[in-house]
């Protein structure tokens, strides 16, 4: 019994996933072909890619609010540079990177060094990033050239190549988590930061290195996105704090830290809640909805993750 | 005789107010395992953390294999050869063995990633060598306390440790886990390592140990091989002789026939064992148990802080023994924790605040709202009554000298009036005039019919205020003695040796 509910909580979300792709092919046409399901894939980059950084933070057992607005930041001030005064893209858009590093560095040196509850710092930075990008943009919306959109929805075949690249970006942060001394004292942290103290791991500069790829990640997201849409939009990056975690929890990457995969973690949230949304749209439902239903899948995401906390001593013997 | 492996020479330290260690010399040789044992406060942890580079000695020093050594940092202390499992496990429970073995100081291969298969290896050489045959890739979490353990000393021994300290390696561990600790001590010791290995529980010391040395209130009392030495020689060194005549010492008892509390069964597997003891109406029952026999963990469990497996407890209500429903425990029970900078008391609110803590719902004027001057009524009548010094009663907790916290937290209590008050170390760190204090309050306390449970790790306090002793040792009570028993027998069922039998 114990035996089923264990594997009931660790592998819950994949045979959830999996029924409600059953479902919904049985009862719409399109919904099961090869290019909806890249098309889900597709939209899903972006986030999985913000999720990537946002994993190191949350395995870290921290928090960080501000991937949202430091996306929203980033690709504003490159997306001015570009428009309004005329910057090749090949430096600008790299200084979209540069920008969230910076941002997430920020956070970073104040949960650090101020010793300020990482959700409350970067609450405030998440205010702070949104500001200062709306005055960058001057609250309007602003159309990128022809060529960014165009990359961003360029094909392989019928294989967007987005697609491709978030996967190796996938791997690699995979690779950076699970097979790094770095990946390993984030993890080490997110058992219990006075241990690590103690055992002699720099728990100060893991902590900030983790911050900076958070922003880095949180902006390469944000060009992924904006590749993808062509603009920046005065929404964007908004409640994608949310999103992400929401997804990181679905993909079974623990708020309480230490535990979590990024593959296949961080892939199967992204496409979690982009394929719910999906499937609402071929269900025809009203778009209304959709809020609620995010909603509900994150906190039942959240309540299996408190469960198997739970269970966890009962685990062990 | 050879160079001796560590040599401990004159080390004298002193904190603040107490001298921890003075000229404290001895030896410790290659491939013998030396028990170090004392009471509570007798030095030791300072004389581990002298070695463990976190304590520097003010006079005397450490040799190894006959050179002085100066150990300034924990680096030092592994440099110099010295591994250390500690107390409690410090091991990453989300990670795999082989990742907390090496977790601070990972092999890399020419790209930068781990060298897993590398470090894996080593580690199962390691966890072999100490008979432990788990696999490295196992996650911490999956592993009993006993494997734990293994993988804490695994850990010390990547080091190749010449001097290996075990602190209290058996406090989590079950019979049967002990035995393969043991297995693994003889295992190092055949392979030339020395090792120290402190402990309160004297029925390991002679399976294990080559030789004990004892230390009591920072001095090196007495230390022989372990053939030329009976239990009763190592509790008398331990206790000493003290003078008794600085305790308050209780001229009327007022122990009266009928209870107030009847334990019949409390019991959290792996922690307590079928718990039973009666407290009658007016006691002043003693609990007396070494650090980690379970004596805080059995009044958080009765005061329903801590979940239990079996809590089967009657209480008096009026004039018969009701059984008492673990959720309505608060209700009669007062309690004063051991640490009462942490959670006995609010140090930054005023003493105003923190004395009618207990007992706000009586405060209560019209509706919601406190009456805050029957609040200050009453305070002041406990601060008046429990001789506590302070400027005025709105000032913070937090800047009365200890005594005079611990009895602000008294006074919370006493207002209250609860029928049986807990006391987990009541008079820790306290002087001598606040000692005495503290104790005529008890005893008037008890005078009006409710009852004490007094745990204390002070023997002579113990003997002085109890109506009855009882003895807790690893989770269960090992004996219940009347007053006037001795300390020799108090110490020994303390200890693991049950009246009578020795070695």
């Amino acid at each position: 019994m114990k035996k089923l509910n264990t594997i009931l909580l660790s592998y819950g979300f994949p045979i959830i996933l999996a029924m409600l792709v059953i479902v919904v092919s049985m009862a719409t046409d399109q919904f099961f072909s090869f290019s909806n399901i890249l098309g889900i894939i597709h939209s899903a980059v972006p986030l999985m890619i913000v999720c990537c950084g946002l994993a190191l933070v949350i395995m870290m057992g921290k928090i960080d609010l501000s991937v949202g607005s430091t996306a929203f930041l980033s690709t504003a001030i490159s997306a001015v540079m570009i428009v309004r005064f005329n910057v090749p893209q090949i430096l600008a858009l790299p200084a979209i990177l540069l920008v969230g590093a910076a941002a997430g560095a920020i956070t970073g040196l104040i949960v650090v060094y101020l010793r300020i509850n990482p959700l409350i710092a970067s609450m405030g930075t998440m205010f702070i990033y949104r500001g200062i990008a709306l005055q960058v943009v001057r609250s309007r919306v602003i159309s990128l050239p022809d060529n960014i959109r165009n990359f961003g929805n360029l094909r392989i075949g019928p294989v967007y190549v987005d697609i491709l690249i978030g996967l190796v970006i996938l791997v690699l942060v995979y690779l950076l988590h699970q097979w790094s001394w770095f990946g390993r004292h984030v993890v080490a942290i997110g058992n219990s930061e006075e241990t690590a103290r103690k055992v002699g791991i720099k728990t100060n500069k893991v902590t900030l290195l983790a911050f900076i790829l958070s922003g880095f990640f949180a902006s390469l997201g944000g060009l992924f996105s904006i590749c993808q849409l062509g603009s920046v939009t005065l929404h964007m990056g908004s409640g994608m704090e949310f999103t992400a975690i929401g997804a990181l929890v679905i993909g079974g990457i623990s708020l309480f830290g230490g535990e979590g995969k990024i593959l296949p973690g961080v892939f199967l949230g992204g496409i979690t809640l982009i394929l719910i949304e999906n499937s609402l749209n071929h269900l025809g439902a009203s778009p209304y909805l959709y809020p609620f239903v995010r909603g509900g899948v994150i906190f039942i995401a959240m309540y299996a993750d408190s469960l198997k906390q739970k269970l966890q001593p009962e685990l062990q013997t | 005789m050879s160079v001796p492996t560590l040599r401990f020479n004159e080390v004298s330290k002193a904190f603040p107010g107490v001298k921890a260690l003075s000229n404290v010399s001895f030896d410790v040789c290659s491939g013998e395992a030396l028990a170090l044992i004392g009471a509570n406060g007798a030095g030791k942890s300072t004389l581990m953390n002298i070695l463990g580079g976190n304590i520097q000695p003010d006079s005397g020093g450490v040799l190894i294999e006959g050179r002085n050594v100066a150990i300034s940092s924990p680096q030092d202390s592994i440099n110099n050869g010295i591994g250390f499992v500690h107390q409690e496990i410090a091991l990453m429970l989300t990670m795999t063995i082989a990742e907390n073995l090496f977790i601070n100081s990972y092999q890399t291969t020419s790209i930068g990633l781990l060298a897993r298969n590398l470090m894996e290896e080593q580690c199962k050489t390691v966890l072999e060598s100490l008979n432990c045959h788990l696999s490295p890739r196992t996650q911490v979490k999956h592993l009993g306390s006993g494997d734990q353990q293994m993988v804490e000393i695994a850990r010390a021994l990547l080091m190749n440790p010449r001097i290996l300290i075990l602190d209290e390696p058996t406090s989590s561990l079950t019979g049967k886990e002990k035995s393969r600790l043991f297995d693994a001590v003889a295992v190092l010791k055949s392979k030339g390592v020395a090792i120290i290995y402190i402990t309160h529980f004297l029925d390991e010391v002679f399976p294990v140990c080559d030789r004990a040395v004892v230390l009591r209130n920072g001095e090196y009392v007495g230390g022989d091989t372990i053939e030329n030495l009976t239990y009763t020689d190592i509790v008398t060194l331990m206790i000493g002789e003290s003078d008794t005549d600085v305790y308050y010492s209780r001229d009327q008892h007022s122990v009266s026939e009928s209870l107030n509390l009847r334990v019949k069964n409390l019991s959290r597997s792996g922690v307590l064992k079928e718990i039973q003891m009666d407290l009658h109406k007016g006691e002043i029952l003693g609990l007396w148990g070494l650090l980690g026999s379970g004596r805080t963990e059995f009044i958080r469990s009765l005061v329903g802080l801590d979940p239990n497996d079996t809590y089967d407890v009657e209480i008096r209500e009026e004039k018969r023994m009701v059984p008492l429903y673990k959720r309505k425990a608060s209700k009669y029970f007062g309690y004063i924790t051991e640490n009462r900078r942490e959670d006995g008391m609010l140090l930054p609110s005023s003493i105003l605040d923190n004395m009618s803590l207990a007992n706000l719902r009586s405060y209560l004027s019209a509706g919601p709202f406190m009456n805050d001057e029957k609040i200050k009524v009453e305070s002041k009548k406990y601060i008046k009554k429990l001789d506590i010094k302070i400027s005025n009663v709105d000032q913070p907790a937090g800047t009365l000298s200890g005594g005079n916290q611990q009895k602000v937290i008294v006074g919370k209590w006493l207002q209250r009036a609860p029928m049986i008050l807990l006391m987990d170390e009541p008079t820790r760190g306290l002087d001598v005039g606040a000692k005495r204090d503290m104790h005529q309050i008890i005893n008037d306390f008890v005078q009006s019919g409710s009852s004490v449970l007094l745990v204390t790790s002070d023997i002579d306090e113990l003997m002085n205020m109890s109506d009855r002793i009882a003895v807790i040792d690893r989770g269960s009570i090992t004996g219940m003695y009347p007053q006037g028993v001795s300390k020799e027998d108090l110490m020994a069922a303390a200890s693991g040796f049950a009246k009578g039998d020795k070695e």
